[in-house]
């Protein structure tokens, strides 16, 4: 009996309100720490997400996991209005050719090498509104 | 009136004057009855429903891998369907929240972020 109240207790935890940071189990906190000092601040629904993200966290490769815990906080920082233009964009891109799409990657990465060569003062942030 | 005893029918001796007179046929009728009863058979046969559990049983039963080799088969196209459910499923839940294929994709994040 006391397993199954258990078991109904973690189906339903992760529907339950907004978390703490030290009530995230270790596995998610290991994944969402880029975000650790964000994560309070987060809403609701964005906490929620990012459980899911992180619950995807393990199955990824190495290489994944390094990009998602680079990009984690510059996505943690981005309004939701930022954030749902940028999965649209991603939809948009999913649907172009597979040629073309290498195309723009290769011209992405370039702009990135670029920046990244760049001083940090001359590099506008990301989540930059103009 | 029906269930009186002096009309109701006793099968066991009903059953014994039958074979009785059986007996007593002569053997070209036998014979022609045999015919018959081969032939109302075949017909029977003939008009069975196309569509019925029996037969869906059977025809089941004749589906089923029988040998090692077709038991391979059949799990190597299990094992397809699976993957390709698992890849579609996948490919679903991406384009419903693309969160993880922008966080973990080779396109910089950059590219899908309003400077």
């Amino acid at each position: 009996m006391r397993t199954l109240l258990l078991a109904v207790f973690c189906f339903f935890a992760p529907l339950a309100g907004a978390e703490s940071w030290n009530q995230l189990p270790p596995a998610e906190q290991a994944a969402l720490a880029p975000i650790q000092t964000q994560w309070n601040t987060l809403p609701e629904k964005a906490q929620h997400n990012f459980r899911r993200l992180a619950q995807q966290y393990p199955k990824l490769t190495p290489d994944q996991k390094t990009r998602f815990s680079n990009r984690l906080a510059t996505w943690a920082s981005l309004t939701p209005e930022q954030r749902q233009a940028a999965r649209e964009k991603y939809r948009a891109f999913s649907h172009i050719p597979k040629e073309e799409r290498e195309k723009i990657k290769q011209q992405a990465r370039q702009k990135q090498a670029t920046r990244l060569q760049q001083p940090a003062s001359a590099v506008p942030p990301v989540n930059a509104r103009p | 009136m029906r269930n009186r005893p002096e009309n109701r029918i006793d099968h066991r001796k009903f059953a014994a004057l039958l074979t009785q007179s059986a007996q007593q046929l002569d053997e070209d009728i036998v014979s022609a009855l045999n015919d018959r009863r081969s032939l109302a058979l075949q017909k029977q046969r003939a008009s069975e429903p196309a569509f019925s559990l029996i037969g869906i049983g059977h025809k089941a039963h004749d589906l089923l891998p029988h040998r090692p080799r077709q038991w391979l088969a059949a799990a190597i196209v299990l094992v397809a369907i699976v993957m390709g459910a698992a890849v579609f499923w996948n490919n679903i839940q991406e384009r419903q929240n693309p969160d993880l294929a922008i966080l973990t994709g080779d396109m910089p994040i950059d590219a899908y972020v309003d400077n």
